[in-house]
């Protein structure tokens, strides 16, 4: 290819112009000042709303099994120091 | 986003009436830059309106992709928003916006170099419609399909000067290079062009 049909072509694509982006164009001052514009603390909330989901089914779980294995291992401890299982069963009136 | 200091950009849904309205038409874009600055928000959506098909048309020689080219056109007027305290208006605004335009665009092309899709298929594999005499979009999509293969420094400069129709001194002024820079990247670029574009047709 030489200078002038490089030159043909370049002038034709000027020619052409940008392609057609109306389109794109459509309610873009709209979505841009949205994203310029802060974020209200509403909408924070509702963004961490799956993290707190999680904790909170994370806090269940826990409550469930790892609490009632504590409830076990007291019991167990309890059961093997007499003495002491005598004295709560003294303070709280429950029979031996 | 505050101007120039990156802070939220106070949005308050002022309550323009029809008559404000038809007062900021007539506003000059100076005059609109002075009141963005002072916290108004409509007047830099009034610049946004006044300026999106020319910031859009300049995007569209960059970013094929309809969402890169959301993002494009957004970055740029993201930048004009941080950099507006910077405006001094000892030149016209459109001049301003071109450079703050032209500099994100050589950013972008830098960034995603990589991914360019007419630079990871061989030119040869890409399906190009032949120009014929009176075909300029086809002879758009081929310039642009080879521009593609370009370095980003030569690319837009190639595309500012050929397809844009900026002077040499416009193109230095944009991006910030001399003229020196710019003849010699362009002559390089076109080379480089007049070399890929043999290539595919030879």
């Amino acid at each position: 290819m030489n200078d002038d049909a490089l030159d043909s072509l370049l002038s034709r694509a000027r020619r052409a112009g940008p392609r057609d982006t109306s389109q794109a164009q459509y309610g873009f001052e709209t979505r841009l000042l949205a994203r310029l514009s802060p974020q209200p603390f509403a909408v924070w909330l509702w963004r961490l709303a799956p993290f707190f989901a999680i904790l909170a089914i994370a806090v269940s779980w826990n409550a469930w099994h790892g609490g009632s294995e504590n409830e076990y291992a007291i019991g167990n401890a309890l059961e093997e120091n007499a003495p002491e299982w005598t004295y709560i069963a003294g303070l709280t009136g429950r029979e031996l | 986003m505050e101007p120039g200091s990156g802070t939220a950009f106070a949005l308050a849904k002022a309550d323009v009436k029809p008559w404000d309205r038809a007062i900021e038409a007539c506003m000059s874009d100076e005059e609109l830059v002075r009141s963005a600055l002072e916290g108004d928000p409509e007047a830099f959506r009034l610049l946004v309106v006044r300026h999106k098909e020319r910031v859009f048309a300049l995007a569209s020689r960059f970013a094929r992709d309809g969402h890169a080219l959301e993002d494009l056109a957004q970055e740029i007027f993201i930048r004009l928003w941080q950099s507006l305290g910077q405006y001094r208006g000892d030149a016209p605004f459109v001049h301003w916006l071109s450079r703050v335009a032209v500099r994100v665009c050589y950013d972008f092309l830098r960034r995603n170099r990589r991914f360019s899709l007419f630079r990871s298929v061989p030119l040869e594999e890409v399906e190009l419609p032949q120009p014929t005499s009176g075909d300029d979009e086809a002879a758009r999509e081929r310039v642009e399909a080879g521009l593609a293969r370009l370095k980003p420094p030569e690319r837009l400069v190639l595309t500012l000067l050929e397809l844009e129709g900026m002077s040499m001194e416009a193109v230095a002024r944009a991006t910030g290079w001399s003229v020196a820079n710019v003849k010699v990247r362009a002559f390089r670029a076109r080379n480089s062009l007049r070399k890929i574009l043999s290539d595919r047709h030879e």
